[in-house]
């Protein structure tokens, strides 16, 4: 599964991102492999909003796709 | 931003330098504001500051630096910050108190460096209204340097921070870090290398520092949802966030067009220049002269006469109240959530949702939203984004006059306007998106806490910035209005309304003086419109001729950024660009609607 797969309000931690340029990217914005984040919300066939902590992140279609996911349930 | 240039580019030579440097959208120009008594753009979003500004504080000079993420990566803004921290003899490390995780990466690299610093951990309040709880002392030792707490926006901590920061520039010690706190040799030696593995393991263990670091310092994070949280949800889901946009879109032109543009203008324009301050320069300069001079000062294009009645009558309002509204706009951190939510309209011309900031400055003002698509990651992003601009984007000055030509003629032919520009907008950005090489970057925007505008940022932003545009547009209102007078006293106007007839009667369907007003589109496009102003216009002219004079060529300020920005080629392609569909869409609308309206 992958990020933009993420149904809104459910909580998943990223398995593996695909992309060098986003791997590193999200890794200075603490995001990383084993993370687990809160999908805020998910605009169709646009971007997802992600949350960890007190940010919250805008990631294009693309970038979602890019990073993959396992579901972690909802709630903490 | 700095976007009309009294911020130098390189630190003053001898001077001893302080450095501001932090993520984005942590406040560190506000800080230099308050620092430096000097004022500089901020807003709610990062990358308000694009290039470095500096300010003298005693015998010291204080630079404000764009937001970064590391020192290491690529990138203009990586570039100049380095050199920046590099040539800087002490550094001011701002981070974001309510996400301190977020700074850290920055600190350890910023200690890397070895220069003496200061860490401050700015909007302190927003902070402690999550209820988070920060070892100042602990954090202090990690880093290696004092840690300070402000409230930049309202000023608070200010004078101790300043204090130190002259304490610390007074002192020729060096401020040695801790061992503890020294980040590992590995660290340091790799941290620049381009080799991928060893860089990725740097960056992990960079990473490890920082959740470590965190640990250690942030006792308590509760989880915090307040109502900023709540508004910014309403704001993102699109059932709920298109329909708040398109309000948001609506009220401002519904206040700016009803209240600004009809009521106060009436009064600015209508009473106190016209009625007052024209006849009396008119008499003033009537006792003295005569013939053309007298045509040049005091008639119907008069530098004395039209130019002020236009600049201070009718722009002066209108263009502060804009300034106000998008001030507002960029201070609540909407301008992200709408990013988001455009992104995927924004897609379908080329670029990520994040060009929806400079299309929306743009509103305010053409040239410093040119400036802004710096955003913008990719090279093609920023031409189709500064096309459109230069296109499709009314400033506020053009603004300010459409709105008033079309005030009196109803809700069809607003629609209509709006209605074709927007569509030549979304087509134009379609075409470009084909024709244009290349890729769109990929979205990853961080969406800033939401927050109430503080006034005082929004006042003085506004002031600034209406400021900037008063003292740019004075001198170019001058200098169209006497070329115009002069070719009106020469008869060349008349010849030039004759030559262009087949064009502008013929093609376009205007009054032939629409001619004139053209030709001072090419001082300003507000200027053209404005010309427009005194003609007697059916309403499928007065919408024929706003459609074109708002396609027209850019004002000459844009151009220049456009220049240094694209070079001369990109000039002139703009140029006959713009022209060229301009002169195609008022031909077609006037046919179109001809037939239809039967005018």
């Amino acid at each position: 599964m992958n990020l933009a797969e993420v149904p809104p309000g459910t909580k998943a931690r990223i398995e593996s991102i695909l992309d060098v340029a986003i791997r590193e990217h999200l890794l200075r914005l603490g995001i990383t492999e084993g993370s687990v984040v809160e999908l805020v919300q998910r605009v169709a066939r646009g971007p997802v909003v992600v949350r960890k902590s007190s940010l919250e992140i805008s990631l294009g279609k693309r970038v979602a796709e890019h990073i993959l996911v396992s579901s972690v349930g909802d709630g903490p | 931003m700095n976007w009309h240039g009294h911020g130098k580019p390189s630190p003053s030579m001898k001077l001893k330098s302080v450095v501001l440097v932090g993520n984005p959208n942590t406040g560190k120009s506000v800080l230099f504001s308050e620092l430096t008594r000097q004022f500089t753009d901020v807003s709610n979003y990062p990358g308000t500051t694009l290039r470095l500004s500096e300010g003298h504080v005693e015998d010291y000079v204080i630079i404000d630096t764009p937001g970064v993420y590391g020192l290491h990566s690529e990138g203009e803004d990586e570039e100049s910050v380095r050199g920046a921290v590099g040539a800087a003899d002490m550094v001011v490390n701002v981070l974001d108190a309510t996400n301190i995780e977020r700074g850290l990466w920055l600190s350890l690299e910023l200690m890397e460096t070895g220069k003496r610093a200061i860490t401050v951990l700015n909007m302190w309040d927003e902070a402690q209204a999550m209820g988070l709880v920060v070892d100042l002392a602990k954090l202090q030792e990690i880093v290696g340097s004092p840690v300070f707490t402000t409230v930049a926006t309202r000023a608070v901590g200010i004078e101790e921070l300043a204090r130190a920061i002259a304490a610390e520039m007074a002192s020729t010690e060096r401020m040695e870090a801790s061992p503890l706190s020294q980040p590992s040799a590995a660290l340091l030696t790799t941290s620049a290398t381009s080799d991928q593995p060893s860089r990725w393991s740097a960056a992990i263990a960079k990473r490890r520092w920082v959740e470590d670091t965190l640990k250690q310092v942030l006792i308590e994070r509760p989880e915090y949802r307040g109502p900023a949280d709540v508004l910014s949800e309403i704001m993102i889901r699109p059932v709920t966030g298109v329909p708040l946009a398109l309000g948001i879109l609506g009220a401002v032109f519904y206040l700016i067009g009803t209240f600004v543009a009809q009521d106060l203008v009436e009064f600015t324009e209508g009473v106190i220049f016209q009625q007052v301050y024209e006849p009396a320069v008119r008499s003033l300069v009537g006792r003295v002269l005569s013939g053309p001079l007298y045509e040049i000062l005091a008639g119907e294009f008069g530098v004395l006469t039209m130019t002020v009645t236009y600049i201070l009558g009718l722009l002066l309002p209108l263009v502060f109240a804009f300034y106000v509204l998008m001030a507002v706009l960029e201070d609540t951190g909407y301008l992200p959530r709408l990013a988001t939510l455009a992104d995927r309209t924004f897609s379908a011309m080329g670029m990520n949702g994040k060009a929806v900031i400079p299309i929306v400055l743009g509103f305010g003002c053409v040239t410093m939203a040119t400036i802004t698509t710096r955003i913008l990651n990719k090279g093609k992003e920023r031409t189709i984004a500064i096309a459109l601009l230069a296109l499709a984007v009314p400033c506020s000055a053009q603004m300010a006059v459409i709105l008033v030509l079309l005030a009196g003629l109803g809700f069809v032919y607003w629609a209509l306007y709006g209605g074709i520009i927007l569509a030549v907008f979304l087509t134009i950005g379609g075409l470009l998106s084909r024709l244009i090489p290349g890729e769109k970057s990929d979205l990853i925007f961080e969406l800033p806490r939401l927050r109430l505008p503080q006034w005082r940022n929004v006042l003085r932003k506004a002031r600034f910035r209406t400021w900037v545009f008063i003292r740019d547009v004075f001198p170019l209102f001058f200098l169209g209005a006497l070329i115009i007078s002069l070719l009106l006293v020469s008869g060349a106007l008349a010849a030039l309304q004759d030559g262009l007839r087949p064009l502008v009667s013929g093609w376009l369907g205007l009054p032939a003086e629409g001619a004139t007003a053209l030709i001072m589109g090419f001082v300003r496009r507000d200027f053209g419109a404005a010309g427009f102003f005194h003609m007697a216009l059916t309403p499928l002219q007065a919408v024929v001729g706003m459609i074109v004079i708002t396609l027209f060529i850019p004002c000459i300020a844009s151009i220049m950024v456009i220049h240094k920005e694209m070079g001369l080629k990109g000039v002139l392609g703009i140029l006959g660009f713009t022209l060229g569909v301009a002169f195609l869409t008022g031909g077609i609308v006037h046919r179109v609607l001809a037939t239809f309206l039967g005018g």
